[in-house]
């Protein structure tokens, strides 16, 4: 594959190999869901009993009895969880790429201690501190809202994706840059005009990530959210099992498979601004 | 006002930025407006360090100097937590169990994604659907449908002895029951779910200009010099941020192992992440104190890595911003 | 116009931006819950499944009709994650006004001060235990004081698999047994049920049956100074015990068994019918049965033979408790005692939470139980008849959570072979002493 000149029909055995790779590892990724989807249309006592992908009885049960099995039905918490995560994209995308444009572009004094602290702020597991920023989120009276959710977001604690992006901006020569300086741009219109455009693979990443991430955090959305109007997906999904009681797996198979959904939706709609990639005709030589 | 005599060929430029800027009164030479541009980009972050993170923080390093459980106020026991900690077995196995995973998991996982990212960049028909397909096994992350199937797939009757047989190996272990095989099962996991950095890498590889490509190959170069010489050196920086990013989740890893053992760590503690070790004495036990002083014990650990990692980097990453 | 520096009013406008986005999220954000009205806002947090937040929803319904000044707002979360929830809650200065609590649990919220002492309202009848069982609500007393009312109680049990016991055909399922005879009868079932499937789970991790074990030989697993009760001979003989079983067969093989500890109950041995026997909790047999095409049965726990104390004991579902500093304590002490009495309120939570303590709601609820749950209630009667339950006096202190995950690990541990009885009994005994130290 990695010699001089293939032959055609080398290449046509290559490619062929290759689709083959790819479909293959495609199944191994796809194989979960296939299962998934296949118990929600189980009852819940033929789950764990029958071996096999094809239920031996069908029923939408689980999708209708799930959809409304708390107070309220799921579209609120379907509807919150949206709330929240596009809160949280728009905060990080902002916030982090504005950290970001500073690490890798700018110089200013004490830098590099600011990036240490910043990527410092990474490595400390969250579980830990949780339990003070709730006793200060309980204070400002946020709790039972969004805002201990958004908020931090809005103001670049995801130190993850600061990273990421400043990884991406410092692989964009400089040359558009000193061009633009000497067009007499300012900081602020090189950052919006030229880095932002340039690192729209790593910004609609960044958008992917946090989306995906916030959608499917349960520890600190368990934490902050205390009435159900406020639960969000995977709040609510927790509440379908339970060790002391009777759980209801096929209704959490079920509303697992439709918040796929979203998740989903969302990763297909910005991967286009993964392909369109980078439009760099612009640099000389 | 401050000239700049390095940039002669500014010059022209620089004066007239300084002559409006004189007209506006204000002082700033042209390094003072970078500093105040790199403080005002970085206001927001400043403000969550501050306000979210610095505070719980040294909250957290306070409390681990305490014994602490929650339900009232803290006791001072000094450095009581962490001379524990060195004396106790189940740490030490969580921190083997932890090594053992970190540097299994993350470079077989970015073999993966690299290659995999390789091959799809080809421009192949359906691309979009396969990327979408491979990035499946990370949407559904730390589900607990994950770990129902993970547990089914793994057991004794499960779908890996099924292919097993297929090949004539008749194999009867249950792995994910297994001491010696659970913690293999969750490596496989971590590597399943590949889809995170090979998007990144994508992202990356669509970031290098096709001109270098057009001009190397107008150059004679085969594929494997183009990858050699023009694919990897430009993608270095990515490389090196999937490399620390991985290996900083990967020392937190969490919810694999919580999941697939129930909380326990089992069997026999043989899944025992550090994190879950962590859970389990913090908001299990109650010991938070012990439980903080941890943490910072792994963000510690996490940091000598990471710097280690960074100093090594000036000897492979190429960043495309450096002026010669 | 060149612009050479910083616009400060666009850097305004960024930060009016954000300010603006920030309080449209606080609108957006749920209610805070506080209205103008004379309203007293009461919270209870309590963990279960969606099944039982329905119950519990239609039980406060009532209460808020005829209490109209009052409004009770419910949340609700998994077992687990309530303890963590709840303890974070606490930390941060806010604990819900009634909290169901867990008997493992109750001894350190009632050491931290953070129950109410329920006497007076007992005494002043607003909570009526006239007719509730003297037995459970002994069992559920700290330091001799009641700090929750027990909502159901249930027996330690051998759930087993109707199914496979007919279809193995090796004799009528005796009324009561030994723990040997139990090895024995569980033997005889492996052999005719043949391959994958065995007679019982292994239950050498399980610290329940454990417990009936060391209650037989007359002690308890803790004493009332906060030491342990149960001896090293005890937990070598434990041990010892159910290795002479996996030798048999009568035991599943301890992959098996592993397997089963990691899920909840869908793992089980019994659901996934590679045991027939399953040990654990009167109350469960609906979650079992729910997951399973064959019929589940209920039967008594082995006995310790001639000579032995009876060991099963009617144990606390869950409580229902008062946080110590809630500003409405004839309110909350009033929805206690109303979950209690009130025959609506009994008919609304049914028996989902366990056998209700008093003879009146018992005998409400009788005629609309199901099948299982008439199962359940005929089996905790019969236990209570038979004499081979005593109470248990003693409380299980604070690390009394920590010693039941070392036995689950060191039983495991020696079922692998990776340490001897001996050395595994050794390592849990001080494990045991040193998580009581710790607390």
């Amino acid at each position: 594959m990695l010699q001089g000149l293939p032959s055609k029909e080398q290449r046509g055995w290559t490619r062929l190999l290759i689709h083959i790779i790819i479909i293959a590892v495609a199944l191994l990724m796809v194989y979960p869901v296939i299962w998934l989807l296949s118990a929600s249309f189980k009852p819940t006592s033929e789950i764990f009993t029958s071996a096999g992908l094809l239920p031996k009885v069908w029923t939408l049960d689980n999708y209708f009895q799930g959809w409304t099995a708390l107070d309220y039905s799921f579209d609120t918490f379907f509807a919150n969880s949206f709330i929240v995560c596009l809160g949280a994209v728009v905060g990080n995308v902002i916030s982090c790429s504005m950290a970001a444009y500073a690490f890798a572009r700018l110089r200013f004094k004490f830098k590099a201690l600011w990036f240490a602290l910043m990527l410092g702020t990474i490595m400390l597991p969250y579980n830990v501190i949780v339990v003070p920023q709730y006793v200060l989120f309980k204070d400002l009276g946020w709790v039972n809202s969004f805002l201990p959710l958004i908020v931090p977001k809005f103001l670049a604690t995801d130190a993850f994706f600061i990273f990421l992006l400043i990884q991406f901006i410092r692989g964009i020569p400089r040359d558009l840059d000193d061009a633009a300086k000497i067009d007499g741009c300012n900081h602020l219109t090189m950052y919006i005009r030229i880095i932002l455009p340039l690192a729209s693979p790593a910004l609609a990443t960044t958008a992917i990530f946090t989306f995906i991430w916030t959608w499917s955090d349960f520890f600190t959305q368990l934490i902050f959210l205390d009435d159900q109007s406020v639960y969000t997906v995977p709040v609510a999904l927790r509440t379908f099992l339970d060790s002391t009681g009777v759980s209801s797996y096929g209704q959490l198979f079920a509303i697992s498979v439709l918040s796929l959904i979203p998740i989903f939706g969302f990763f297909i709609a910005f991967q286009r601004l993964l392909i369109e990639g980078v439009a760099t005709s612009g640099i000389k030589g | 006002m401050i000239r700049n005599p390095e940039r002669p060929a500014r010059k022209e430029a620089q004066e007239i930025r300084q002559e409006v800027k004189r007209s506006r009164g204000l002082k700033l030479s042209s390094e003072g407006k970078e500093n105040l541009a790199g403080y005002l980009f970085l206001l927001p972050w400043f403000a969550g360090l501050i306000l979210l993170t610095a505070g719980p923080m040294i909250s957290s390093l306070y409390l681990s100097f305490t014994n602490f459980d929650l339900l009232s106020a803290p006791v001072w026991v000094g450095l009581q937590n962490y001379l524990a900690m060195f004396q106790d077995l189940r740490w030490l196995n969580a921190v083997k169990v932890t090594l053992i995973y970190v540097f299994l998991s993350v470079p077989l996982k970015m073999v993966f994604a690299l290659a995999l990212a390789m091959l799809l960049n080809r421009g192949l028909r359906g691309l979009a659907i396969y990327r979408a397909v491979y990035y499946v096994p990370s949407l559904l992350g730390g589900s607990v449908a994950i770990a129902i199937l993970w547990r089914q797939i793994f057991d004794t009757s499960g779908l890996v002895n099924q292919v097993l047989g297929w090949v004539g190996i008749k194999s009867a272990t249950s792995w994910i029951s297994s001491p010696n095989y659970a913690l293999g099962t969750l490596i496989i996991l971590a590597v399943w779910q590949f889809g995170s950095p090979m998007i990144i890498f994508l992202a990356g590889l669509k970031q290098i200009p096709m001109e270098y490509y057009e001009a190397a190959t107008t150059d004679g170069a085969g594929k494997l010099n183009r990858f050699w010489h023009i694919t990897l050196p430009l993608l270095t920086p990515i490389v090196f941020f999937n490399m620390i990013l991985q290996m900083v989740g990967a020392f937190q890893a969490f919810t694999p192992a919580f999941i697939v053992s129930g909380g326990t760590g089992g069997p026999v503690d043989s899944t025992l992440f550090y994190t879950l070790y962590i859970y389990q004495e913090g908001f299990g036990n109650l010991h938070m104190g012990y439980a903080s002083a941890m943490a910072w014990i792994l963000l510690i650990a996490i940091a000598l890595f990471t710097t280690i990692a960074f100093l090594s980097s000036r000897y492979w990453v190429f960043y495309q911003d450096e002026r010669k | 116009m060149m612009k050479a520096t910083y616009n400060r009013r666009q850097v305004l406008q960024m930060g009016a931006a954000s300010a603006a986005g920030l309080s449209f999220l606080a609108a957006c954000g749920g209610s805070g819950g506080s209205s103008t009205t004379a309203t007293k806002h009461l919270q209870l947090f309590f963990w279960g499944t969606t099944s039982r937040d329905k119950l519990t929803r239609q039980a406060i319904q009532l209460f808020d009709q005829k209490h109209p000044d009052v409004k009770i707002t419910s949340q609700f979360t998994d077992f687990n994650s309530y303890w963590n929830k709840l303890s974070t809650q606490i930390a941060g200065g806010g604990a819900p006004d009634l909290i169901q609590m867990d008997m493992r649990y109750i001894a350190q919220y009632v050491k931290k001060g953070l129950l109410l002492d329920l006497t007076d309202p007992i005494a002043k009848k607003t909570i009526d235990l006239s007719d509730f069982d003297q037995t459970l609500l002994k069992g559920s007393l700290v330091n001799g004081k009641s700090y929750g009312i027990p909502l159901g109680g249930n027996y330690q049990a051998q759930l087993y698999d109707q199914d496979l016991i007919a279809k193995a055909n090796v004799g009528e399922l005796p009324a009561t047994f030994t723990w040997d005879e139990f090895g024995t009868y569980c033997a005889k079932l492996a052999k005719a049920l043949g391959k994958g499937v065995w007679g019982t789970a292994d239950e050498s991790t399980n610290i329940t049956a454990f417990e009936l074990w060391t209650r037989q030989h007359g002690r308890d697993l803790y004493t009332t100074d906060g030491k342990l009760g149960f001896t090293q001979q005890d937990v070598s003989d434990w041990f010892t015990y159910w290795s002479g079983l996996r030798k048999s067969g009568a035991c599943v093989p301890i992959e098996i068994a592993a397997g089963a500890m990691t899920g909840g109950t869908p793992t089980t041995n019994l659901v996934k019918g590679q045991a027939v026997f399953n040990l654990t909790l009167s109350n469960l047999v609906d979650a079992f049965q729910a997951l399973m095409q064959h019929k589940v049965g209920i039967h008594m726990t082995p006995t310790g033979g001639t000579g032995a104390q009876p060991g099963m004991y009617l144990k606390t579902s869950q409580l229902l408790s008062v946080s110590a500093t809630t500003k409405y304590v004839s309110d909350s002490t009033s929805f206690v005692g109303f979950l209690i009495n009130d025959p609506g309120a009994i008919k609304a939570i049914n028996v989902e939470r366990g056998i209700p303590g008093s003879a009146k709601a018992k005998a409400l609820l009788q005629p609309t139980l199901t099948p299982s749950q008439q199962l359940v209630l005929s089996y905790v009667n019969s236990v209570t008849q038979s004499g081979n339950a005593r109470p248990k006096e003693v409380l299980d202190p604070a690390g009394a959570g920590a010693i039941e995950q070392s036995l689950m690990r060191t039983a495991q541990a020696v079922g692998f072979g990776k340490t001897s009885i001996a050395d595994g009994a050794k390592s849990f005994y001080a494990d045991a002493q040193k998580a009581l130290s710790q607390g």
